[in-house]
């Protein structure tokens, strides 16, 4: 997961060194997520380990295109408690670990053309890859999955100075059920920092 | 005038989202786990007599031959097999089954073992209760019957607890000694010897509470 974190790092700091005629922006972006449906099941405990890196590219006033790539971190120590399965039962301490891999393409449109505060609405589509590890005693449980995902989201940006700004959001990830593992859906609220160029 | 990215910032984000490493076990006993298994088509309430041998046997990763039924092997020390003898004595009895000689026909045998092995074999050889089990005879095995072997698990350091129920042997299919329960407690071994003997009867209590189909 530390490899992940510094790729993106380096993406975001690679892409923010890029000149481009037209406006772009990079933001690097810090993730809290909610589990919703299935997810909270699992693990129902808010992450608070979230990143992600966004790339816009506006291709009009009000209207950009661009990837989102990210990862949240989820993690719950349940209770003693007994698993019952057919026959047989187990009885122990889970510690259950999530991790969500959304990758995203989508735009984004903003309510004003170049403002200070400028409120926007964004869609995205894509996919997410969730790692879901179960320790039990000495064991570990581990299983994977793809899932189709989509996310509307809305937030604002607010721009000091025309070269930086700073991003809040509020992203609903819808992340479809699939035959190995049921929803995963999370809430997340976003904090950006963006680099205008 | 270029902006270039804050890196002290993005420095203090990654910092603090990698200081948030999220929460590991902390005690021995938070690693104990207990499974249990049976075989649905058994009548426990159609049998009421046990038996329990005097030992606990260890498992170990060296072969234990003994064919001719001689040999003993190596047993778990008087401290820790008379808890665990104790307990699920005590367990069966609080369940209303009545514990017998085993040469007065029981209707099921109790057979007990401890592994500390890093690998835990659900099929041990049956050579290391040929010295005790009344009847035995060469080239048996066990099996169990409706319902999947103990798990198959690895582990470092790892003590591993067995409980086999085992059937009449009149009911034996191809030489073969049902096995209509089981139980497999894991847990690492470290601890004092208090800590040890807390564990122990804690998990086998529990082996217990979550098999009720085993009350008279």
């Amino acid at each position: 997961m530390k490899t992940f974190f510094n790729s993106l790092l380096i993406l975001f700091s690679f892409l923010c060194s890029i000149n481009m005629q037209a406006q772009t922006y990079g933001t690097l972006e810090y993730v809290v997520a909610m589990p919703l449906q299935d997810m909270k099941d699992y693990i129902n405990k808010t992450s608070f380990r979230g990143i992600a890196f966004d790339y816009q590219h506006k291709i009009d006033p009000k209207l950009s295109v661009g990837l989102n790539v990210g990862l949240s971190l989820f993690y719950e120590k349940k209770s003693y408690a007994t698993y019952i399965d057919g026959t047989s039962s187990i009885s122990g301490i889970q510690y259950r670990y999530l991790s969500a891999i959304p990758i995203y393409a989508g735009g984004i449109y903003f309510l004003n053309e170049d403002t200070r505060m400028n409120p926007f609405v964004g869609f995205y589509i894509g996919t997410t890859y969730t790692i879901r590890d179960t320790d039990m005693g000495l064991y570990r449980w581990q299983e994977e999955n793809w899932s189709f995902s989509m996310r509307p989201e809305a937030g604002v940006i607010f721009k000091p100075v025309k070269t930086f700004a700073i991003k809040v959001s509020l992203r609903y990830n819808e992340v479809f059920r699939t035959e190995s593992m049921g929803n995963q859906s999370f809430l997340a609220i976003v904090v950006g920092l963006v680099i205008i160029k | 005038m270029r902006a270039k990215p804050n890196i002290k910032i993005i420095l203090i984000v990654a910092l603090l989202m990698l200081g948030c490493y999220p929460e590991e076990p902390t005690y021995v006993d938070e690693l104990d786990i207990v499974y249990t298994n049976y075989n649905p088509a058994f009548d426990f309430k159609g049998v009421n007599t046990f038996a329990l041998p005097e030992h606990v046997i260890k498992i170990d990763d060296s072969t234990f031959f003994n064919h001719n039924g001689n040999t003993e092997p190596e047993f778990v020390s008087d401290l820790y097999a008379n808890i665990i003898l104790n307990t699920i004595r005590n367990n069966m009895i609080a369940l209303g089954w009545t514990e017998v000689n085993k040469n007065s026909n029981p209707d099921v045998i109790l057979l007990i073992s401890v592994s500390t092995t890093t690998t835990i074999y659900y099929y041990y050889d049956w050579y290391y209760w040929n010295w005790w089990y009344p009847g035995w005879d060469q080239g048996w095995g066990w099996y169990y019957p409706g319902y999947y072997n103990p798990v198959y698990a690895g582990g470092y350091r790892s003590g591993t607890l067995l409980i086999q129920m085992t059937e009449d042997v009149n009911t034996m299919v191809d030489k073969n000694v049902s096995v209509p329960w089981v139980v497999v407690i894991n847990g690492l071994l470290e601890g004092n010897p208090t800590s040890i003997e807390s564990r122990l009867s804690n998990t086998i209590n529990q082996a217990f509470k979550q098999s009720p189909y085993l009350q008279q």
